[in-house]
């Protein structure tokens, strides 16, 4: 029988390579896009996991500041607390390549006199070739990673030039270090210094950024950090790094919970390819395990033989996945990349990561969807009598039958999911996820009845069009998985449509509420605002003195714990009446700001209301760097930042939270002055890497490709599914112009035309495409429903407004349409093609 | 001649060539130890380490190739300890143009002003160390030491806003043996002289020395002059023990060598300026494993400063600060070479009244008599002497008191030695009095501390 198999599969390769190779690309692409959303999700987490170790080694607990940073006195303290057994002190400091503005590197200060062993390990154990240099408190010496040199064509003696803010720096490469077997922020953009020269060079005398700690050994970290955070009276954050990682997991955990559904749907969706794949292998060998059987087979291997060749087709398919999911991930690395950095404020992905898990779940989830798609059919041909599989008209009449018994099915479960939600699913987070799964999977139970009664419904003239739509009935069996997929596909692509078009357009109008100036001109740090990026008092004197500029509005914002998050804690001038309408304020309009002055109140934006439950007349409690602040709410806005923010008034912040320099200012600018004209000549007049300098169409533009980039590695995933789909429509068409292979032959025998074979096969297509995209369309509407409503409010605690992107919709919908019609081709020249004498085969 | 300045030409070729070069890289092109150290005499080179020279004037780009230098330096010492010389070696080499101050013998002592820091030599070391008695009953029994090391990265700090900016390391060692119990602990630190983390005070502030404690412990390490004589405290959380010791002369301070010039081979500048008081009472605390004894005894202290004290051959020593019962105190080392024989010795008797004198190398005679292997380190000690100084009348036999009173290192790999109280007895087990013996350069890869 092992020989026979090996033979036979090759076999069947040799004479359907469209149909195997459809198979194939179906577990291929199932797998791809699973592991795709597994390997961006992996590595942004341990991108951020690498940021959390620091130098010298993987540290037991990172301090940090409230605010960002801490005083290095900070440092004795820490080090003397009970249980630590060492503390590297870390200054980090962005800066612009000179001559490369858009080149930022990471200069990390270190204690290079500290006994480090690690350290020493990695300089002493450096290839005698690599010739890194002498390790010197000359001004400016750093050590570059290999990676970087490389990259920006640096050598060790060479001399870089680097602006820091107004300042050109002279830096010397003074070794090549591989940083990253040190642990040093696993940062391959790295350049190490010593910390006192980094400190007096980058104007951080005074400020650390972190101090990585080892605890003794066998001592629990998590006590350390509670002792560490007690001795130094709460003014500080120590956590362990898996508590760290953990709030980079929570912090990331809607944004990859969102994904990895998607990701799900399309593997969903796979498999029903799957199965639709071996169900026309199957019927294609149907001829063939008759005559097994006839000569002796056992129906146990007649399945083994099915499985068998399903589990090979699985493990091709998992091998060419893994292949195509790594490639798309690399493909999408730079959006997601872009959306950690500046949608969560984390560092980008630099590498990615295919962890042995992730290698399982392809395996898994490929070979477990090859054979669960192959189950079905294959138990069907191994029930079946010897006469049955040697009939060339398999009964479809079972099938019919269950149509209806499996719509009810599907309306129940529709129906007590919403009874569900409503009663109490509502109160349960994940529950809209629950409903979306509920709603997808009801498509395949719902689609054969619909499909049924439909195309039973018309009328057929003569041997056409029409003729074809009605005949989907009669293969219902086959139809109505093909339908099922494209309808999954139509229904995640339009659910996701929905979603991403209703939030574009909130969005739209949230930024032109928000944005009311000119010009704005936000400190930076780096490729991005930054916590510690601040504005000069006098920078922001000399803008307001700008002969163009009517009025400035200045904006400090600090990160701070609230509610157990870390969020943006802004501070504008609340008695202008701009940033009183700018605000989008939920309930109250202006008298809410009054009253927030009045009472000394904090304004608090929806997302973070909703996460931390915060509410009108209820307190806040941030943690600043002075100590644990309350202040009561006294309204809500509108916020789409992730996690949210809270607001105040710039006097309130300077009394409570301590005085600070601004982060930004939006210019007023006089009449008849041009916003683009202003803004490049004040980042013309300061040096790049220093400000950022936008005007307010330039913003609103950043702040669009901001989200359109957030949301572009959905595109693939929708990509995906919509060739899944269509490979289901060739995939059905093909088996059934096998199935009905005698059928067409005694058409061609009464008249009919190749010509005619061939439309009613794209007929059959093209009627697909529009049975799966009614039935999609709807269940699109409500899964769109469910996420605008239920998943985005609960997760992110956005109210979204809903809105038809009626011209994104249709012109998916002509995709999808033009995509089915394409799949059908081959299967109609394939059917086309059946000679007269099929029927003579199928009576002998 | 003509070959010495044909040595020297192309000495001086490769080391424009390649920055720094190892004395085996320049044996190995013909050039003699001793044109290495004409040129070293002559200003031509700096020898930037053990074994390391570089051209006074090269730029601190012409190659300098540290790691590799520290991997080979790691072939024949510890890897790590030797990076943190070399490391500040460099750093003072990428800074300074200057040599550091070598030990001369016409130095002028000032006292109290030389208990300070004398910047300008590149190390310098306080140590203390003594016995210890509780009072009351039952009594305890202690030995301690106590040592600050400063080791020089540059004459100064360098001009930074930075509080981090430092020209010197410190590096603290204590230890405790506790004699009736027969533990021995022991604990270090090693930290950048910087304003948050220690320093050195400068006359008449009384602080001499002060370091943060090592990490995990709240309390700083410290060294005063009280006006008499040294305070000095440490403690070590982790490690469970802690003292805090006053000290008071009780016979006046003694130069080590002559004009307290004390040789340690044979170049010139192969030195160190080095006092002593070799009996001071002690009064203080003793902390362990939560208990504390107000204590009572004698201490022996060492004030030592150079920046060329060890000879390129240098492996290790041998160090003994013998207090009698007589009233009489002997200070005796041996300098070890590579190859194990004794390159340079010296000893000094100190009598009842506080008289001096320097004895000849023929003078005195100690013999190794014991041996012990550290199971930690498998470094093989001599355990036991028997020593013979007949123009003193003096025949000792000295053993240690616990065997095991290894110091090992957990900051910089590859540093352990053996540091003890010691008995001295007569041939016929009579007790005649008490001491330290130091023993360094024990064991493969072992290095000394300083």
């Amino acid at each position: 029988m092992l020989r026979y198999f090996c033979k036979t599969v090759s076999a069947h390769w040799r004479t359907n390579p469209v149909l195997y190779g459809l198979t194939v690309l179906g577990v291929a692409l199932g797998v791809a896009s699973v592991i795709s959303i597994r390997i961006l999700n992996q590595s942004a987490v341990a991108s951020f996991a690498a940021g959390v170790r620091t130098i010298g080694g993987a540290a037991d607990v990172v301090v940090t500041g409230k605010a960002g940073t801490l005083p290095d006195t900070f440092y004795p303290l820490v080090r003397g607390t009970p249980g630590v057994a060492g503390a590297w002190p870390v200054f980090e400091s962005t800066a612009a390549v000179e001559g490369r503005p858009d080149t930022f590197v990471r200069l990390l200060g270190i204690d290079l006199l500290a006994p480090s062993p690690d350290f020493w390990d990695v300089l002493t154990g450096l290839p005698p070739e690599t010739e890194p240099g002498v390790a010197t408190r000359r001004r400016g010496w750093v050590a570059a990673t290999p990676e970087l040199a490389a990259a920006m064509g640096w050598s060790v003696g060479d001399r870089v030039e680097v602006r820091d803010r107004e300042h050109v720096r002279t830096l010397h490469v003074g070794a090549l270090v591989n940083f990253q077997r040190w642990g040093a922020g696993g940062s391959r953009r790295a350049l190490v210094m010593d910390i006192a020269e980094a400190q007096s060079l980058f104007g951080g005398a005074g400020v650390l950024h972190r101090i990585g700690v080892e605890a003794v050994e066998g001592a629990d970290p998590a006590p350390l950090a509670e002792r560490i955070e007690g001795r130094l009276g709460g003014r500080v954050d120590a956590a362990t790094p898996a508590e760290r990682t953990g709030q980079a997991r929570q912090l990331l955990g809607a944004f990859r919970l969102n994904l990895t559904a998607l990701s799900m749907v399309s593997l969903l969706v796979g498999t029903f390819l799957v199965f639709s794949s071996m169900r026309a292998c199957l019927v294609w060998q149907r001829r063939e395990f008759g005559v097994l059987r006839s000569l002796g087979s056992t129906p146990a291997q007649v399945l083994a033989l099915i499985l068998g060749e399903a589990a090979l087709l699985g493990v091709l398919g998992v091998a060419i996945g893994i292949v195509a999911g790594y490639w798309t991930a690399v493909w999408n690395l730079d959006a997601v990349s872009s959306t950690l950095t500046n949608v969560y404020m984390l560092r980008e992905i630099e590498s990615l990561e295919v962890t042995g898990g992730t290698l399982a779940l392809a395996v898994f989830a490929g070979l477990g969807g090859a054979l669960s798609g192959t189950l079905l059919p294959a138990l069907d041909v191994w029930r079946r009598d010897t006469r049955t599989l040697l009939d060339t008209y398999p009964a479809q009449s079972a099938g019919i039958a269950r149509a209806r018994a499996l719509f009810r099915v599907g309306v129940a479960l529709v129906a007590g999911a919403l009874v569900w939600y409503w009663l109490a699913g509502w109160r349960w987070r994940p529950s809209g996820f629950v409903l979306s799964t509920v709603m997808m999977l009801c498509l395949p139970l719902l689609a054969p009845w619909l499909v049924q009664r439909l195309t039973a419904r018309v009328r057929v003239p003569d041997f056409g069009f029409r003729y074809g739509v009605r005949s989907l009935g009669a293969t219902l069996a086959n139809t109505s998985f093909s339908v099922s997929s494209l309808s999954m596909a139509v229904c995640l692509l339009v659910g996701i449509t929905l979603l991403v078009g209703s939030f574009r357009e909130t969005l739209v109008r949230w930024v032109d509420r928000s944005l009311r100036a000119d010009v704005y001109v936000t400190a930076t740090v780096g490729a991005r605002a930054g916590p510690q990026a601040t504005l000069g008092a006098d920078l922001v004197e000399r803008l307001a003195r700008a002969p163009e500029v009517r009025g400035v509005d200045p904006l400090r914002r600090l990160f701070l714990p609230v509610g157990g998050r870390r969020v943006a804690v802004v501070a504008v001038d609340l008695n202008r009446p701009a940033e009183q309408r700018r605000l989008g304020l939920l309930s109250g309009g202006d008298s809410v700001v009054a009253r927030a002055l009045r009472e000394r109140g904090v304004l608090v934006g929806e997302p973070l209301s909703q996460s931390a439950s915060l509410a009108v007349g209820g307190t806040v409690e941030i943690e600043g760097p002075l100590g644990p602040v309350r202040l009561p709410v006294s309204g809500l806005y509108r916020d789409y930042t992730e996690g949210g923010s809270v607001t105040m008034d710039l006097g309130l912040m300077t009394e409570t939270l301590g005085a600070g320099r601004l982060t930004s200012v939006a210019l007023h600018l006089k009449p008849g002055a041009d916003p683009e004209a202003v803004a490049t000549a004040i980042e013309s007049h300061y040096p790049s890497g220093f400000l950022r300098v936008r005007s307010n169409r330039h913003l609103k533009d950043d702040v669009l490709h901001v989200f359109d980039q957030t949301f572009a590695v959905t595109r693939i995933l929708q990509v995906m599914s919509l060739v899944i789909a269509a490979c289901a429509i060739t995939l059905t068409l093909l088996v059934v112009a096998q199935e009905k292979a005698s059928e067409i032959a005694l058409y061609r025998t009464l008249g009919a035309f190749r010509r005619q074979v061939f439309l009613l096969f794209v007929s059959k297509g093209a009627a697909m495409a529009f049975l799966g995209l009614a039935l999609g369309f709807a269940a699109g509407t409500g899964l769109g429903v469910v996420l605008i409503f239920v998943i985005q409010k609960s997760y992110f605690g956005w109210s979204i407004e809903w809105t038809w992107p009626w011209l994104s919709l249709a012109g998916e919908a002509l995709a999808i349409v033009c995509a089915a019609v394409l799949a059908s081709l081959y299967p109609a020249f394939k059917a086309s093609r059946t000679p007269a004498n099929e029927l003579c085969h199928a009576d002998a | 001649m003509t070959e010495s300045l044909s040595q020297r030409q192309i000495a001086r070729d490769l080391l424009q060539a390649h920055g720094i070069v190892h004395r085996a890289e320049l044996r190995g092109v013909g050039i003699a130890a001793a044109t290495v150290s004409r040129m070293e005499r002559d200003g031509e080179v700096v020898r930037l380490a053990r074994g390391l020279y570089q051209i006074s004037d090269a730029p601190l780009e012409t190659g300098h190739r540290l790691a590799g230098s520290a991997k080979r330096l790691s072939k024949g010492v510890a890897g790590a300890a030797a990076f943190i010389l070399v490391v500040a070696v460099m750093i003072w080499a990428g800074t300074a143009t200057h040599a550091w101050t070598p030990a001369q013998p016409d130095y002028t002592w000032s006292f109290p002003r030389d208990h300070w820091a004398r910047d300008g030599y590149k190390t310098e070391w306080w140590y203390f160390t003594g016995h210890l008695r509780s009072a009351g009953e039952p009594v305890r029994r202690f030995g301690f030491q106590f040592t600050f090391f400063r080791i020089g990265v540059s004459e100064d700090a360098p001009p930074s806003g930075s509080a981090w900016a430092a020209g010197n390391i410190i590096m603290g060692h204590a230890a405790l043996t506790d004699l009736d119990a027969g533990r021995h602990r022991f604990s270090e630190l090693v930290v950048r002289a910087a304003p948050l983390l220690g320093g050195f005070g400068r006359h008449p502030d009384p602080r001499l020395a002060w370091s943060v404690g090592p990490p995990g412990t709240p309390d700083p390490w410290q060294l005063h002059w009280n006006g008499n004589g040294f305070d000095f405290t440490m403690a070590d959380a982790e490690k469970g023990f802690g003292f805090s010791v006053s000290t008071r002369p009780l016979k006046p301070l003694v130069l080590q060598g002559p004009g307290g010039l004390s040789r340690k081979g044979e170049d010139a500048t192969e030195a160190s300026h080095y006092y002593s008081f070799t009996r001071m009472a002690a009064t203080g605390t003793v902390r362990l494993d939560g208990a504390e004894w107000e204590v009572s005894g004698t201490s022996w202290m060492d004030k030592e400063f150079g920046s060329n004290q060890l000879g390129e051959d240098t492996t290790g020593w041998d160090w003994f600060s013998l207090q009698l019962d007589d009233g009489r105190e002997v200070m005796l080392y041996l300098l070890r070479s590579r190859e194990g024989a004794i390159h340079q010795a010296g000893a000094t008797l100190v009598n009842s009244a506080g008289a001096v004198r320097y004895l000849q190398p023929g003078e005195w005679k100690l013999n190794a008599t014991g041996r012990w292997t550290s199971p930690a380190t498998g470094a093989p000690y001599p355990a036991g002497w028997t020593l013979e100084i007949p123009s003193a009348a003096l025949r000792a036999v000295i053993s240690p008191t616990l065997a095991e009173q290894e110091n090992r290192s957990e900051l910089i790999p590859n540093l352990f030695y053996w540091e003890g109280s010691v008995r001295v007895q007569s041939e016929s087990d009579e007790p005649m009095g008490q001491g330290y013996v130091e023993l360094t350069g024990y064991g493969e890869d072992s290095r000394p501390p300083m």
